[in-house]
């Protein structure tokens, strides 16, 4: 069967690169065509477009850059009819890919949607679409369930979290995995993962205040997980121009976040599913997210009070996990008086540590990938026989 | 013999090109009625200056003797180890050599030691007016020692060099006065010499370094002792906008001494103060909510309409950096500040904190300073200098190595340095001699 699968961020991609592994072995005839980065191409050639094109978060980033969007909406419907997948399977990027989906699943090809929107945060009116466009829909979160239950989408599938498998692969015994590897940075210094996101416009927000939060601390070594597709020129540019940067505590080391975190002792994270990579190597971190004022206000004004908490950790345990530091309260007073917490006070790194235990437990066991691909499959012969 | 000599001229101008005593009025901030001044090192020679001309009242003073000064209607009456030598409109104890100290015992203040020269004539209302007549970085050191703590040279350099800068700028700030500097933060403190050898090496390792702004003026260099956090604009707490002081994030301000602070104001006297010096309407609610609950992430000029240097002043705060908070239990407003002072220019404990991370002292500058450049005055004489500092570094080591606090005044590292170098020329007169002695047999034989 023909796989068309987008993925338009860097978490995406990597999901991406097991589903297609899980997809071949259900189905060894098994063809794609993708939208996704360098995970994606190491199991199957080159992408129709590569994410690092297309990563864009946020209403103002969004508008900035409507033009491209649109553009690639158009140009991804016609590359769509001329190759006549079985199925279009977008993975989570929902304002990209629920528009193609809708658009799909009208020409009669199967819609899939892997790793739903955030529905029980806002947008809450995207239920009534997907529940007539979408053929299948894989989410990934526990507490999800009892939403999609409740909200009567009888496609709605749980399938677990696809980055305990990935994390699980990843871990240091694990020896056959390419980000096992150990990191070669000549020090004896604790180790401290600054994660600063995966979007331009995340890192140039938050990798300054990280930045000036290792120049206070030669104690550590600290390591930013960067992002090749970013490119170092971007890394140093804003590094540069952010402080002093006076001593060689400081290093970037590309595409080996999980080697990174596997020799953390501590992290900062910017939010979003790092939060959780980070929480399932049990290294301690403070979480922070700066976007754009307005972006936020306007999805401030969306959710109301219905969510508590924004990083992924919290969000599974519906507790205070990890501190999280948004907008005005991720400053550089702030930023030192959390990281001085999870470096230096024991009670708080136990604590934190048993918050995340309670994470895995809710998110179970691997094999998120098989149980996407075996529905997947499942919906495109059901209509087939 | 002739780098010697050098050597102690040095020690009175460390490489300052201008060459030029400076002085500096002492006590300033204080009431002087009478002084007892005792010599701690060198000698001095004392003379009336009242009249034009200068007449020999005492010559070679020497260590332990002490003059005492009080006023006697209009005049000074002036006596030596108890003995009287009558009354003079102004008096100079001069030093005869360039290792002298003087100790300074006025009435009701504290203890000060200053080298140099020193003049004493009265003022109108009859107070002492007194005036340290003393070498431009050997003050500078003094400077140093009075403005900021820390234990590494660099900082002192670092000090040294936006002090120097600061008072080259302002040589003329008391002119109409009749000297250059007030001893007091109007100008800089200068509370004292410099009595600590790792201060001195720092000053001397700045010999000529100033602080420049592209067309190469001397800058303004305003410090304060912590940011809190971030400095301020200079035309946010002064009139004017200097390119070179700019607002900058300085996290390195953070868990010093004076990184933070509190203050707790009755509510009532927090609200009247707006309302009645200010005609604030606090009835307003708007008004009211921004007075109780105003916050600075960054910091701000302003609190409805009003100066927050206006504020500071008036309320005595450490600085303008703070954030209103209510205490209901006991009806009060919580300031949490952060930092202590202006905020503009250098932060010094921020500065303290980039020295201990071996931060290069240039770096520190360029990071306060926005843009300014360091300038090394060529007329400084680097091998001189060398020589100073190699005889420091040694005095400091000794120092470490016997572990204990040098606190006698014979002990003194000024002192040390002079019998330094009083050995340096007995063994320089002795090869001289012995080459002498050489030649003579050479001519005999």
């Amino acid at each position: 069967m023909r796989y068309y699968i987008i993925a338009g961020e860097a978490s995406g991609d990597l999901y991406g690169a097991n589903l297609i592994k899980a997809l071949r072995e259900k189905d060894p005839q098994a063809e794609f065509r993708f939208w996704g980065g360098d995970a994606m191409m190491k199991e199957t050639g080159q992408p129709i477009r590569h994410i690092r094109d297309l990563a864009i978060m946020g209403f103002i980033e969004v508008v900035r850059h409507l033009r491209t969007v649109l553009g690639n909406i158009s140009f991804c419907k016609r590359d769509i009819l001329g190759w006549h997948p079985d199925a279009v399977i977008g993975i989570d990027y929902p304002g990209f890919n629920l528009k193609i989906e809708k658009w799909a699943h009208e020409h009669g090809i199967k819609a899939i949607h892997y790793i739903s929107p955030q529905l029980w945060a806002w947008k809450k009116g995207r239920l009534k679409g997907m529940r007539k466009y979408l053929d299948l829909l894989c989410y990934i979160l526990p507490f999800e369930q009892q939403f999609y239950a409740k909200n009567n989408l009888p496609q709605a599938v749980y399938v677990g979290h696809p980055l305990v498998e990935v994390v699980s692969d990843a871990t240091p015994s694990n020896d056959s995995q390419p980000n096992t590897k150990h990191l070669t940075l000549n020090t004896d210094k604790p180790i401290i993962a600054l994660l600063p996101g995966s979007r331009r416009q995340e890192i140039k927000n938050s990798l300054p205040y990280m930045v000036r939060l290792a120049a206070n601390h030669p104690e550590y070594q600290f390591v930013v997980a960067g992002m090749s597709l970013i490119g170092p020129d971007f890394y140093n540019k804003v590094i540069n121009s952010s402080y002093i940067t006076h001593h060689s505590s400081l290093e970037i080391v590309y595409d080996q976040t999980y080697s990174i975190l596997s020799s953390a002792y501590a992290a900062v994270v910017c939010s979003g599913t790092a939060t959780l990579e980070t929480g399932l190597f049990h290294v301690p971190q403070v979480v922070c997210y700066r976007g754009n004022p307005i972006s936020i206000a306007i999805a401030r004004a969306l959710v109301g009070s219905r969510i508590n908490h924004i990083a992924l950790v919290d969000l599974i345990d519906d507790s205070n996990v990890v501190t999280e530091l948004l907008q005005q309260d991720f400053n550089d007073r702030r930023l030192e008086e959390e990281f001085r917490l999870i470096t230096t006070d024991t009670a708080n790194r136990e604590r934190m540590l048993e918050g995340y235990r309670r994470v895995e437990q809710k998110l179970g066991s691997t094999g998120a990938s098989s149980r996407v691909a075996e529905n997947i499959i499942q919906v495109i012969t059901k209509t087939q026989n | 013999m002739k780098r010697l000599l050098s050597i102690l001229l040095l020690l009175l101008a460390t490489g300052y090109a201008h060459g030029e005593n400076v002085k500096v009025r002492l006590y300033s901030a204080n009431t002087i009625k009478s002084i007892n001044i005792s010599v701690d090192l060198g000698h001095y020679n004392l003379y009336s200056t009242g009249n034009g001309t200068d007449e020999l009242i005492e010559d070679m003073i020497g260590e332990g003797r002490s003059v005492i000064l009080r006023p006697e209607g209009k005049k000074i009456h002036v006596s030596v180890n108890e003995t009287d030598y009558g009354t003079f409109t102004s008096v100079r104890l001069e030093s005869t050599d360039t290792a002298c100290i003087l100790c300074l015992n006025p009435e009701n203040c504290k203890q000060r030691t200053y080298e140099g020269n020193l003049e004493v004539s009265l003022l109108k209302n009859g107070n002492m007016f007194l005036l340290n007549d003393v070498d431009f970085e050997t003050y500078i050191a003094g400077v140093v020692q009075s403005e900021i703590y820390g234990n590494q040279t660099d900082i002192f350099r670092v000090q040294a060099i936006i002090s120097r800068t600061w008072a080259l700028r302002n040589m003329r700030k008391h002119a109409s006065e009749g000297y250059n500097f007030c001893d007091h933060v109007h100008c800089q403190a200068y509370l004292n010499r410099c009595i600590r050898p790792d201060i001195m090496l720092g000053a001397i390792e700045s010999t000529g370094e100033t602080l420049v702004d592209s067309t190469g003026a001397l800058i303004e260099t305003p410090f304060h002792s912590n940011s809190g956090g971030e400095t301020a604009n200079s035309e946010d707490v002064w009139r004017n906008a200097l390119p070179y002081l700019r607002a900058v994030t300085d996290t390195f301000s953070f868990h010093m001494r004076q990184s933070d602070w509190t203050k707790i104001i009755s509510r009532d006297r927090w609200l009247n103060y707006f309302s009645r010096t200010h005609k604030i309407d606090i009835k307003d609610s708007a008004n009211l909510d921004t007075l109780l609950t105003f916050s600075q992430e960054h910091r701000k000029v302003r609190l409805l309409g009003i100066p927050l240097t206006r504020i500071r002043t008036d309320f005595q705060l450490k600085s303008t950096f703070f954030s209103v908070t209510i205490d209901s239990t006991s009806n009060s407003v919580v300031l949490n500040g952060h930092g202590y002072g202006h905020g503009v220019g250098l932060s010094q404990e921020g500065a303290i904190r980039m020295v201990s991370l071996g931060i290069p002292y240039d770096s520190i500058l360029y990071h306060y300073y926005t843009g300014a450049m360091l300038h090394q005055d060529p007329y400084a004489n680097p091998a001189h200098v060398t020589n100073l500092i190699d005889k420091i570094s040694h005095i400091i080591e000794e120092d470490n190595n016997t572990k204990t606090q040098v606190h006698s005044k014979k002990d003194d590292w000024l002192g040390r340095l002079f019998r330094l170098r009083d050995r340096e020329e007995r063994e320089e007169i002795y090869i001289e001699e012995e080459q002498d002695s050489d030649k003579d047999w050479e001519y005999e034989w």
